[in-house]
């Protein structure tokens, strides 16, 4: 049986499997837990730069912005589902890795954020997890995953690491809004049996 | 995905032109105490900003345009005097605004001092095996900067420098060398402490691992009555396993003292005999005893090794005395105790033999639990509830 919802592309039959139906909640329940996450984590990081850092009218100019698209949620009617788990997997395998870099630049920065060092190290561990999930709902969806470079750190003045730093943990936080809907998504599609 | 691509490689050109547009000198500077900084913004003419219109902030805090100098059209200076200590160890944020607030460029400025010579460096080895050491900053400890130690060691008289790399111990200010240290030859031992201002190190400390050996505490101490005498308990114990062989020179310590007190009385000159009578004590009273060994001479060591942790307390009671005290009318809360005591002992003796799968019930169980009571500060007249079978 396929379904066609609101002129969406069909679901695939692998929906009906129902391994594949307990990911696809699994992958939704981790970016839900991530997502409340990644709020304690932007705050403790602006937290621990200082000021202007920690202003609520911090704004920087997006000249440290690091190597990420962003999840532009004006476009996601128009996005099918491959294309949004594409989307989802090269934010989180960026993320990944500018999470890592982040990590590596705070330990020098703020060596005694021991609250902040255990966020990233959770948000590692965890973006990583979901870069795996996601990976895998896309194999039994039969969407290849897009061939992505993995980012370098880049040679940036101290101030210009705790700006990139910021834009990493707020990216983090808009994507994983935007996975959370996309997963919420694809759950409102799975077959009700 | 070849769209995907170009597109990611377009947004990539652009963000790295726009690093280009503002720029501060000096970047990242490290100063002392005191000192003054005079730091310049450069917008690129592209940005059709004057600067004149633009603004400093140091940690979000405006200021005053009496401190700038406009260079030139494209370029102002700011001046800051007698510079405190850093708000925070990653640097104070000095940026540079345009007049509506946008952050166009930013320099971390690390103001503080160079480091003191850590001092009171000690090292301890368990049994022989490791070595662990511990050092405090010099001075007051504060220099506002990130100041790193590094505990380095080598053989006195032939080897190179080594550097200890296990930091993570709990407690700041001290390093584990977990294997390969050599026996009955010297080492030296020194930290050295380094930040953006400097560096300095501590006085040299010669040691043989041999002397500053501790072990772990007696294992299996235990507490008994003297047959009926009610001012003795009899103590033993068995020497440490993992120094068993070789602490034939070994110190004892014991210290005792009486349930509801926290005054421990210490028998000092117990030598390396491993059982010991405590004389002298009150009779129908609850005792808390604990043992601790030093590895005296291990290998043959002239000096004297470190005292071990105090083995976990273990309880006994003296027996009750039959006499009545003189002008004693009401029984006294360690006499209440010790009826209870006796009692249970016999219920539990009871139990054993009648109850089948209780045999781990013991008086010694009763004992080891008003050890817990004491260290949970519960109140001393608490109503039995009885056992959990």
């Amino acid at each position: 049986m396929i379904d066609v919802h609101n002129g969406q592309k069909p679901i695939q039959s692998s929906l009906h499997n129902p391994d594949n139906r307990h990911i696809i909640r699994q992958t939704h329940n981790l970016s839900k837990l991530l997502l409340g996450h990644s709020q304690d984590l932007l705050k403790e990081y602006l937290k621990c730069q200082g000021d202007p850092f920690n202003q609520s009218d911090f704004r920087p100019s997006p000249s440290s912005r690091p190597d990420l698209p962003r999840p532009r949620p004006e476009m996601w009617h128009s996005l099918t589902d491959d294309e949004r788990l594409q989307g989802n997997f090269t934010a989180h395998f960026l993320l990944s890795h500018h999470l890592r870099h982040t990590q590596e630049e705070q330990r020098e920065l703020n060596p005694n954020a021991t609250v902040l060092h255990a966020l990233l190290e959770t948000s590692l561990n965890r973006t990583c997890l979901l870069l795996a999930n996601i990976k895998v709902v896309m194999d039994s969806m039969c969407v290849a995953p897009p061939e992505i470079d993995a980012p370098l750190p880049g040679n940036v003045t101290v101030f210009e690491q705790k700006v990139k730093g910021y834009w990493v943990c707020e990216g983090s936080r808009d994507w994983l809004e935007r996975t959370e809907r996309d997963f919420a998504s694809l759950v409102d599609k799975l077959p009700n049996f | 995905m070849i769209t995907f691509l170009f597109l990611g490689l377009c947004v990539l050109k652009v963000a790295s032109s726009l690093t280009q547009f503002a720029s501060i000198y000096p970047l990242d500077p490290a100063l002392p105490i005191g000192a003054s900084l005079t730091a310049t913004c450069t917008v690129s003419s592209e940005l059709g900003l004057e600067a004149r219109t633009l603004y400093w902030t140091l940690n979000s805090k405006r200021l005053p345009s009496e401190s700038y100098t406009v260079l030139n059209r494209t370029a102002l200076t700011v001046s800051l005097q007698r510079l405190n200590g850093s708000r925070q160890q990653s640097g104070d944020n000095l940026v540079c605004h345009s007049a509506d607030g946008h952050i166009l460029a930013g320099s971390c400025v690390y103001v503080g001092m160079p480091p003191e010579k850590p001092v009171n460096l000690s090292c301890w080895s368990r049994n022989t095996k490791d070595l662990t050491c511990r050092w405090m900053p010099g001075g007051n400890g504060e220099s506002f900067l990130r100041t790193k130690y590094t505990l380095k060691y080598k053989l006195r008289w032939y080897g190179h420098e080594k550097e200890c790399e296990d930091y993570n111990l709990g407690e700041p200010h001290s390093c584990y060398i977990p294997r390969d240290l050599a026996l009955f030859t010297p080492y030296e031992i020194w930290v050295e402490a380094s930040n953006q201002l400097g560096a300095a190190g501590s006085d040299v400390t010669i040691l043989d691992v041999l002397d500053v050996v501790t072990t772990d505490p007696p294992s299996d101490v235990q507490v008994s009555r003297v047959g009926e005498l009610e001012d003795q308990l009899s103590v033993r114990w068995s020497t440490p396993p993992a120094l068993k062989d070789f602490l034939f020179q070994a110190k004892y310590q014991i210290r005792y003292r009486v349930e509801d007190s926290s005054e421990w009385k210490v028998v000092d000159d117990v030598g390396n005999q491993t059982s010991c009578r405590l004389a002298g004590l009150k009779s129908g009273t609850v005792y808390f005893v604990q043992v601790r060994c030093n590895p005296v001479g291990i290998y043959g060591s002239k000096k004297a090794g470190i005292w071990s942790d105090w083995s976990n307390p273990t309880a006994a009671s003296t027996p009750r005395s039959d006499r009545l005290g003189a002008g004693v009318c009401d029984p006294k809360a360690g006499e209440q105790n010790s009826t209870l005591r006796r009692e249970l002992k016999q219920f539990f003796g009871w139990v054993r033999k009648h109850a089948y799968g209780c045999t781990g019930l013991s008086i010694k169980l009763y004992d080891q639990w008003r050890v817990w009571l004491q260290k949970s500060h519960k109140t001393r007249n608490q109503v039995l509830q009885g056992d959990k079978s």
